[in-house]
């Protein structure tokens, strides 16, 4: 991927879960996360659970139903449609929860990209900015 | 020898008789075992093993035909046996549409009190947080929700501001700093003339010339791939997974995974009946 290469992030795809935690290692770092990142097994368990490759969104409500899936990606992946269905579940399904706000949990085959929403305001803490990634090549 | 009665002839020729009429009907069968070259591709006409264009669509429009109900895997294997893959984008084959539990429709059904398609501000529920989230609704800014903020066109950047802000995004962190957006202005203006100009600004998204590489060969254009590779792809999983995945309503699939860092896990099922929980699934090569 050019745009990866650029700025010298080069990767041999990862052949044991090891290398994997390296990659998403590097992709945390260079990408500044504050959300849980989470590696998958190398049998991709939870990919082939969600059909999550190449990449995808969902969001899970409060009674563990999926309330938004993502169309394929990379066209499907759209984080600006992701978080207004997000804002609209608030609406609907106030979470139990004393604050409004949720906590994304990342989840990489290999590592993660850049791109995620803003996370809506609680009553305390500071909304996040959106992120933009480059689109994928 | 002189005592032979014809008898003996008659029966020896009756015998020959019945070898000649097997002989004579042998051998057309034996014309059929080995037939001239032309005869046998025409009584074969899938060849030696490669899987030609036309096999290919035949088999496409017999599965366009007779199977209605397929899964998404199938969408893939018609698109690439009608060699379409070049064509692969959204709303193809099997990239569908998102799915959504609360869309804009049930947005104006719950909120548009005038019933005039608009949802304003004041129609929202009051809450501390409804004005973030008219703001992160509203994506074209405009001051109201109407069906605009909810098509294909606010949901991603323009192809020209994209590829702008690729370019100047250096590090391509997806975050255009100050510093890459005075860096960029440096390199631009080229005889430091302290401003850029139309023509400087072109030349900063032209990309320059190849220069002619002595030891190349003539360009040729590029070979299409044949359907046999993108069927390999598919199998493997390379044009994306091969499962469906849960639909909206349907239980997610619980998971317990470690972060990346090692030191805790995390489990989908450990925030029922607290928060909704996004994930998001990528990579990172």
């Amino acid at each position: 991927m050019s745009s990866n290469t650029r700025v010298g992030i080069e990767f041999e795809q990862p052949k044991t879960f090891d290398e994997r935690i390296e990659v998403a290692s590097s992709c945390c770092a260079s990408l500044e996360f504050t959300m849980p990142l989470v590696v998958d097994t190398m049998k991709n368990r939870v990919e082939k659970a969600y059909s999550a490759f190449p990449d995808r969104l969902y969001i899970i409500d409060q009674e563990g139903r999926v309330a938004y899936k993502g169309g394929r990606g990379p066209f499907g992946y759209m984080p600006r449609e992701l978080e207004q269905t997000l804002v609209m579940l608030l609406i609907a399904e106030p979470p139990a929860l004393a604050t409004a706000a949720d906590e994304p949990v990342d989840q990489g085959s290999d590592a993660e990209d850049a791109e995620t929403p803003a996370e809506p305001a609680s009553e305390s803490d500071e909304v996040a900015d959106d992120t933009a990634a480059p689109a994928a090549e | 020898m002189g005592n032979r009665s014809w008898n003996d002839y008659r029966q020896f020729a009756a015998v020959i008789l019945w070898i000649l009429c097997m002989t004579t009907i042998a051998i057309p069968a034996q014309a059929q075992d080995d037939p001239p070259a032309s005869e046998q591709n025409a009584a074969n006409p899938v060849g030696d093993g490669e899987l030609t264009p036309e096999v290919a669509n035949k088999l496409a429009n017999l599965l366009d035909r007779d199977w209605d109900e397929r899964p998404e895997w199938a969408e893939m294997l018609v698109m690439v046996l009608k060699g379409q893959t070049m064509r692969m984008g959204p709303g193809t084959g099997w990239f569908r549409d998102a799915q959504k539990k609360y869309d804009w429709l049930w947005l104006l059904d719950r909120f548009d009190i005038n019933a005039d398609r608009v949802v304003q501000l004041a129609e929202l529920p009051a809450s501390p947080q409804r004005e973030f989230y008219f703001t992160r609704l509203d994506l074209n800014r405009d001051g109201e929700l109407t069906g605009i903020d909810f098509s294909r066109n606010s949901y991603s950047v323009n192809p020209f501001a994209k590829q702008t802000f690729t370019r100047l995004d250096t590090d391509s962190n997806g975050r255009l700093s100050q510093e890459e957006w005075q860096k960029f202005f440096s390199r631009s203006d080229r005889d430091e003339r302290g401003f850029l100009t139309p023509e400087d600004f072109q030349a900063a998204f032209s990309p320059a010339p190849p220069r002619p590489d002595p030891t190349n060969q003539p360009s040729r254009p590029p070979q299409m791939p044949p359907t046999t590779y993108w069927l390999n792809m598919l199998v493997n999983g390379e044009l994306g997974s091969l499962s469906n995945g849960p639909n909206v309503g349907d239980p997610a699939p619980d998971f317990k995974l470690t972060t990346y860092q090692g030191d805790s896990e995390v489990a989908l099922s450990s925030f029922k009946g607290t928060k909704p929980v996004v994930l998001i699934f990528g990579s990172f090569t």
